[in-house]
């Protein structure tokens, strides 16, 4: 089972493989080298927001997650990843309710 | 070092459940009835040249709702409200902008309750009896059930009058409401009438509709023994996510499961707005018909709830963990159907 | 050495010194033995008995015990019977002793103000008997709204008259109540007013409390 992931990364425009690499590279900061091999897909990635759907297995979710919340450099400078949905259903990530104006 | 209590840190659960059955029992319009307040719907079609314009139209006739800016609560336990529109015709109405994990919501379910879910400050000054929240141990909310259908529930009679002074002291909230009438020679505008009369900021809203076409897609063929990776597979399409090009990327491992076909079109529909479960019912009715009169692979219908409504499932209470999210999709060939439930695990955490 | 039965036979005073006497002689070394003459007029506080107690005589009492008060019924308001219009009278009375009351400040402060401490432990040392209190926030929901002008108050409790000439007892413990004196408006948290009455004007009030239920 999968956890899936609306994220958007703040702080300057990167390339998926640059974005993917950087998760990576937070998680072996967090939780060391073995945790970084943790398998991971960018399923989508929207240069223009920097945002992406990110999958990753139901046991590593919550390491994932806390490894965004605690990425805080990038090349040297701040940056921070916004989470914008969480789900195990992919299909919920089409809308949220929330921040929808009718 | 690998510290077990870092490195086995459990996902917080979610309830799936999946039902399948024979299309003729109808037994799948049963899941539509017990989701109340539905936000997004979206139907794949594949090998679909032209869409039926009657699929398109069914969620845009007459599915207008209102939205109603700064109503006092003490506007909708009005006997005159109640009888005209609440016992008559089905009632649903949800409040908007408010967070369920740290605001005040109010929700009215098609039976007629008028259900509020407090903080426990506002629950401790509103002054109406209610219980604790299921998935709050230190009772930091509340929720409060009135129902709006009881026979006694009249002015004259002390529960009445005490309801309607204290909600007056509630704050105002801006309401969706979606009304149906009993007739179909009553216009549905009939409500926003209603509450323009009262002066209100009453603002028609249309369900917002978009269409999709993909074209030449590997479709995944849909047998029951791999509901969760077609599933994945319908969110990979809706979300239009790459479908796996074939051999090994840095970026993502997904492919699209075996075995396919290729289509040549793949349609992709969405509303998003506020609908009743009636209404997600006729869009289902229009598709096993659609079905039926072209051949078709299968055809899908998503559907979500809000995510800040008092009530998910079953009219029992929802609450906002890592998401709030209540919805199902539902599979249909020309025989089978399958239903994949999916809804907010009912742990509560300390 | 073993004691005599004649040596307790003395007053009670005598035999302790005599034992201690005796003791010290036989136990302490030769040379020091010459200085206990020296103690001979000195009295041991241990040796002397307690005095009795001598039986207290009731004197006749000027109040009724809280036992009589109560066979008696007092203890207790009627129920019935209240009019909430006329204890208008004691609601102007208390407005008045109230505004005397602060009427030692000189403006009403701000929590910056130096003096908002002060002007704190006076409010809560005053009278609520003639207030009119109103009940905004409760855990026990069904009081919240409640009005009445009070009075009685207890340790525990605020005994209301409502307009509806009713007498209710409020608890104070769970509920949060109000007040307007002209155009001021105080907030009182029940669970800090648990003291007896009587007792307020001599009880320490703590300045930083925390204003939940």
């Amino acid at each position: 089972m999968y956890y899936y992931l609306d994220i958007s990364f703040v702080n300057q425009d990167i390339t998926a493989a640059l974005f993917k690499n950087h998760i990576i590279t937070s998680i072996k900061h967090v939780f060391g080298e073995i945790a970084a091999a943790i398998p991971f897909d960018v399923v989508k990635y929207d240069p223009s927001e920097i945002r992406a759907i990110v999958r990753v297995t139901q046991d590593h979710y919550v390491k994932f997650r806390g490894s965004l919340t605690l990425a805080g450099y990038y090349q040297g400078k701040p940056c921070a990843y916004i989470v914008h949905k969480v789900s195990p259903l992919l299909l919920s990530l089409l809308g949220d309710s929330r921040t929808y104006v009718h | 070092m690998l510290s077990p209590e870092i490195w086995n840190f459990k996902a917080p659960d979610s309830l799936v459940k999946v039902e399948k059955g024979n299309i003729v029992n109808n037994n799948c319009f049963n899941t539509i009835q017990k989701l109340h307040h539905n936000h997004l719907v979206s139907v794949v079609l594949p090998d679909t040249l032209r869409v039926p314009q009657n699929i398109c139209e069914t969620l845009k006739n007459d599915c207008e709702y209102y939205k109603i800016s700064n109503v006092g609560l003490d506007e909708l336990v009005n006997i005159n409200f109640i009888n005209a529109f609440v016992r008559k015709g089905i009632f649903i109405s949800l409040s908007i902008n408010e967070r369920i994990d740290c605001d005040d919501c109010m929700c009215i379910t098609p039976n007629g309750f008028l259900l509020l879910s407090l903080t426990k400050e506002t629950y401790e000054s509103l002054g109406l009896e209610g219980t604790p929240s299921h998935y709050y141990n230190t009772k930091q909310r509340y929720v409060v059930s009135i129902n709006l259908l009881s026979n006694h529930f009249k002015p004259g009679k002390k529960n009445y009058d005490r309801t309607k002074d204290r909600l007056l002291t509630l704050k105002k909230m801006t309401l969706l409401i979606n009304w149906e009438p009993p007739h179909l020679d009553i216009c549905p505008s009939s409500v926003a009438k209603y509450f323009d009369d009262l002066k209100f900021d009453v603002q028609v809203c249309l369900p917002d509709f978009q269409m999709r076409t993909n074209y030449t897609i590997k479709v995944p063929n849909f047998t029951m023994d791999n509901i969760h990776e077609f599933v994945e597979w319908l969110g990979m399409f809706s979300l239009e996510s790459d479908l796996g090009g074939g051999g090994e990327s840095y970026l993502s491992t997904y492919e699209t499961p075996q075995p396919y076909q290729e289509y040549g079109q793949v349609k992709f529909l969405q509303w998003r707005g506020f609908f009743s479960s009636q209404q997600i019912n006729k869009l289902l009715e229009v598709l096993i018909s659609h079905l039926k009169d072209e051949e078709k692979p299968w055809i899908s219908l998503y559907v979500q709830g809000f995510s800040d409504v008092v009530v998910g499932w079953d009219l029992q209470e929802h609450h906002y963990y890592t998401n709030g999210d209540n919805g199902y999709v539902i599979v249909l060939n020309s025989e089978d159907y399958m239903v994949y439930q999916h809804m907010c695990s009912k742990k509560s955490y300390k | 050495m073993t004691l005599t039965s004649s040596d307790f036979s003395a007053t009670s005073k005598d035999s302790g010194k005599v034992y201690l006497f005796n003791l010290l002689k036989e136990n302490l070394p030769r040379r020091t033995q010459s200085e206990l003459n020296t103690l001979t007029d000195s009295t041991f506080v241990f040796t002397t008995n307690a005095r009795k107690k001598g039986k207290v005589v009731r004197t006749k009492k000027q109040f009724l015990t809280r036992k009589e008060r109560k066979k008696l019924n007092i203890l207790k308001l009627p129920k019935q019977d209240w009019k909430y219009d006329e204890l208008c009278e004691m609601r102007e009375l208390w407005k008045q002793y109230m505004r005397n009351n602060l009427n030692l400040y000189p403006k009403i402060p701000t929590w910056e103000d130096p003096n908002w401490t002060n002007f704190n432990i006076t409010l809560a040392k005053s009278e609520f008997i003639g207030a009119e209190l109103t009940v905004i926030r409760s855990k026990n929901v069904n009081q919240v709204g409640m009005r009445g002008t009070v009075v009685l108050e207890t340790k525990a409790t605020f005994q209301i008259v409502t307009p509806k000439n009713e007498l209710k007892i409020l608890v104070k413990k769970p509920s949060v109540f109000t007040f307007t004196l002209d155009d001021m408006k105080f907030t009182i948290f029940g669970k800090y007013a648990i003291i007896r009455p009587s007792e307020r004007s001599i009880k320490k009030i703590k300045t930083l409390l925390l204003p939940d239920l």
